[in-house]
């Protein structure tokens, strides 16, 4: 997908362009965060019009630079912008890997991001908390943008963990119920969980291999065992971001958001940051057939469960979110059998059907709503069902799986949110006993019932 | 004769931030905080104390500011007697060790007398629960700031490494290792934590006993790493529970997490101060946090792998914590609690501002911050590299 050895950039015009491309939305992020801080009131138009500029600013850098790096032999393009911080031997690189799997998806969110803004600018309309809404756009258009430019892994984590707070801070954007506040808790418990296999994994090839340049991935000298180790992790990682299962289940939990931002996280750029991850360590992953096996066992799986899990979904928002799990498994299985440019292609692809339908979600039902009233209440089904062609008995286990989701949610409880809640009221009691005898005072024990416990962990 | 007092790069930015921190507290305490007569002398002595073991490099004076700096907490009556009295062991810990120092017999004794002091003025497993009761009963900013001090960092720098060479380099593996298990074990305590300060309490240990870890990391990058820490915590922390203090207030002295609070819509400002103090603390990008959480874990995971694991699950599960918090206190129902009482008022805001402004600027443009600590890092590199000749020896 890419030659062996990237074109180093000097030209500081091209330099200039990829640097304005990618830090164009932390601009704007910076800029209106600081307005708001200071009390500055902006209008609803003059929000949207610095949004749209701001997209359309980094898509035309973005232009350039695409044009620029095509024409060089290989289309694979490094540029340096220098340290960002230096200390002894260490050094945190500026990188930008610009090639044929970044651009694509460098395009892909600065487009759509940018479509998304002018979308919301009527769909938000007079909406409380709509300047907070553009403000986390950026704040997940600069995260995109880092992580999918970065040539190096720690550079990716910044983009990766930005990405998942403005997520989870957009999942509880109607802060007022109760509904999306927990499910942007849930979203976030496993966001950080996966992560742990992120940062791991990336500690552990610094480790072993003493770099996390993507440039050089796959030629460190790991042994089978230790690219198992770190392939497993940087899976982990994936599969927290794409709703890989066991993890499934966050992602119709996230459509308790508004619809733009449902759209352009979870059916086109977020969802696709982990399958992102694995082309981009594809090369570490191709030294352990062990890892790759988990790749496409995983893919597969997903993509049979989110088909199950889909069909029993009662609402159209959750069918999507199902639809886009199934098809990142699929991402998922090509990646794992090695089929990367048509992962990249099924991943944009994926990208811009999925949003035009969650974008297209809720007027959809109202013309639906239109056609059943004027058909008098009765309109007839589309489609056919192929599960019909299933025994009974068959289809009813399946329809019972579907229905709870693989049961997946009550594994995940079961097997780490119980036992480690556990292992803390265990701590927590044993700290208040220590506080007890000394005189006789009861300290007010932290835990009083397990069961609201493990509800709220 | 040897100065008492000295200001280096070890020092010189610590005591700087310290006292603008305690600056900043004391303008944003709600008033009925400082109303009692002695309120503002015990923070003037916990700033004194600590500042007196910042610049000093005599080690009976040390000891003098890291005593002074804990009477405050010794003779708060709220707080639970054993609490008190670690604490009040920590300082005659710290005291019998440098007097086995002073008598140059029983090295190892004097050691670990030292180390044992600061394991428990940091609250190192198993010593939390004296953090977590100061901050439930106590006054939770001026606990706050007490256990944010990092003396440990100052006894280890100026004691142990430069007078116990060759005892240290082994040592400090041990106190590491404890530092790290108490992370992700204070990380875990506060899973199940239903009261807020206690929930901050363990965070807080937690975050901040990767310093530790790092001063023994062999290279410059851990210990700028961990010298790093030692600033963003105490700023983030200072934010966090001066916001929690702010929030008791305008809801009437308690904050019950039974549910969701909703105060986010009363309080837009302070929650923003809040979500970003939080952040910061747990090292999440585009704060400072995650500058030296990153150094820290390259540079010290050569001494110890097993930080690539700890660190990572320590900050996942505090992440969670803190962001649980922060929909438990400012999401939900709008609850119009108190009407005429602002967001935050100017005196809060500026010094939050600050804050907040100082965590962000130093994680977007970390080079300010490391150059300020790197410095340091490469005094402490070659003192141990002294202990570990001397040991060679």
């Amino acid at each position: 997908m890419a030659s062996a050895v990237p074109y180093a950039l000097q030209d500081k015009t091209l330099a200039a362009f990829a640097a304005t491309a990618i830090s164009a939305p932390g601009v704007a992020l910076a800029s209106l965060g600081l307005l708001w801080l200071f009390g500055v009131r902006l209008s609803e138009k003059l929000v949207a019009a610095l949004t749209l500029a701001t997209y359309v600013i980094s898509a035309g850098s973005l232009a350039y630079v695409a044009y620029a790096v095509y024409s060089i032999p290989g289309h694979d393009a490094v540029l340096r912008l220098g340290p960002w911080f230096r200390v002894g031997e260490y050094e945190f690189d500026l990188a930008q890997r610009l090639d044929s799997v970044s651009l694509p998806l460098l395009g892909m969110t600065a487009i759509l991001t940018g479509l998304i803004a002018a979308f919301s600018q009527t769909y938000m309309h007079r909406e409380p908390g709509y300047y907070r809404f553009f403000l986390l756009l950026h704040a997940f258009g600069f995260g995109a943008m880092t992580a999918f430019s970065a040539a190096h892994l720690d550079l990716l984590i910044v983009g990766w963990e930005l990405v998942g707070l403005s997520s989870v801070l957009l999942i509880a954007f109607f802060y007022q119920r109760r509904g999306p506040v927990e499910c942007g808790v849930r979203v976030f418990g496993i966001y950080r969980t996966a992560d742990i296999g992120l940062l791991a994994g990336v500690f552990l090839i610094h480790h072993w291999g003493d770099s996390t340049s993507l440039l050089s991935i796959g030629q460190h000298a790991l042994t089978p065992h230790q690219a198992t180790a770190v392939g497993l992790l940087l899976l982990l990682a994936a599969m927290g971001k794409a709703a890989q299962a066991p993890f499934s289940g966050w992602l119709p939990r996230a459509m308790e958001g508004p619809t733009p931002s449902s759209a352009i996280f979870y059916g086109a750029i977020s969802v696709h940051m982990g399958a992102y991850l694995l082309l981009r360590v594809r090369p570490l992953l191709a030294e352990s057939y062990f890892a790759l096996a988990a790749v496409t066992f995983i893919g597969l799986f997903t993509a049979v469960h989110g088909l199950l899990a889909g069909r029993a979904a009662s609402d159209t928002k959750t069918s999507l979110a199902y639809a886009a799990v199934s098809q990142l498994g699929l991402i998922f299985a090509e990646i794992g059998v090695g089929w990367t440019n048509l992962a990249l292609l099924h991943i944009v692809g994926h990208s811009m059907i999925r949003t035009l339908q969650f974008l297209r979600a809720p007027s959809m039902l109202h013309e639906h709503h239109h056609m059943r009233a004027a058909a008098g209440g009765q309109v007839d089904l589309a489609g056919t069902s192929f599960e019909s062609i299933l025994p009974l008995a068959v289809r009813h286990h399946l329809y019972w799986y579907a229905l709870d989701r693989g049961h997946l949610d009550r594994f995940l409880q079961a097997a780490f949110v119980r036992p480690v809640v556990a292992l803390s009221q265990f701590l927590l009691a044993l700290d208040s006993r220590l506080l007890e005898p000394v005189d006789g005072r009861r300290t007010r024990l932290a835990s009083v019932n397990p069961k609201a416990e493990e509800a709220d962990a | 004769m040897e100065p008492l007092f000295t200001i280096d790069a070890l020092n010189a930015f610590p005591a700087v931030l310290y006292t603008l921190l305690f600056g900043a507290a004391l303008s944003m305490l709600p008033r009925q905080d400082l109303r009692s007569p002695g309120a503002a002398l015990r923070y003037l002595m916990v700033l004194a104390g600590t500042l007196i073991a910042y610049c000093s490099t005599n080690t009976a004076v040390i000891w003098a500011g890291w005593t002074l700096s804990t009477i405050p907490l010794m003779t708060a009556g709220q707080v639970h007697k054993l609490s008190r009295a670690t604490i009040a062991a920590g300082c005659i810990s710290l005291g019998a060790g440098l007097f086995l120092l002073s008598t140059g017999d029983h090295l190892e004794w004097a050691f670990a007398l030292i180390m044992f002091a600061v394991i428990q003025r940091k609250g190192l497993f198993p010593f939390q629960y004296w953090v977590a009761d100061s901050f439930e009963n106590g006054d939770i900013v001026q606990n706050g700031l007490m256990c944010n001090a990092h003396l440990g960092v100052i006894v280890i720098s100026r004691i142990a490494l430069p007078l116990l060479p060759g005892l240290s380099h082994s040592s400090l593996a041990i106190v590491s290792n404890i530092a790290l298990a108490t992370a992700v074990i204070s990380a875990v305590m506060a899973v199940a934590e239903k009261r807020p300060r206690r929930i901050l309490a363990y965070v807080v240990t937690s975050q901040a006993s990767s310093i530790l870890a790092g001063l023994e990391g062999v290279n410059v990058e851990a210990i700028t790493g961990s010298l790093m820490h030692w600033m963003v915590v105490p700023m983030a922390t200072t934010g966090l529970l001066a916001v929690l203090r702010m929030l008791e207030v305008r809801n009437g002295g308690s904050l019950p997490l039974q549910g969701y609070l909703g105060l986010g819509g009363r309080f837009p400002r302070l929650a923003t101060f809040f979500l970003i103090s939080g952040v910061a603390l747990v090292g999440l990008p585009g704060t400072a946090g995650f500058i030296s959480e990153d150094l820290l874990m390259h540079g010290a995971l050569q001494a110890h792998p097993w930080i690539g694991f700890a660190i990572p699950v320590a900050t996942a599960l505090n992440a969670i914590t803190i962001y649980r918090l922060f929909t438990r206190l400012f999401l939900g129902a709008r609850v119009d609690v108190l009407p005429t009482v602002p967001d935050a008022r100017l005196r809060e805001r500026l010094p939050l501002t600050a804050i907040v402004l100082g965590l962000v600027i130093f994680g977007v443009f970390p080079q300010l911050a490391v150059n300020l600590r790197a410095r340091a890092a490469e005094q402490l590199v070659r003192a141990e590299s002294r202990g570990d000749a001397a040991s060679a020896r």
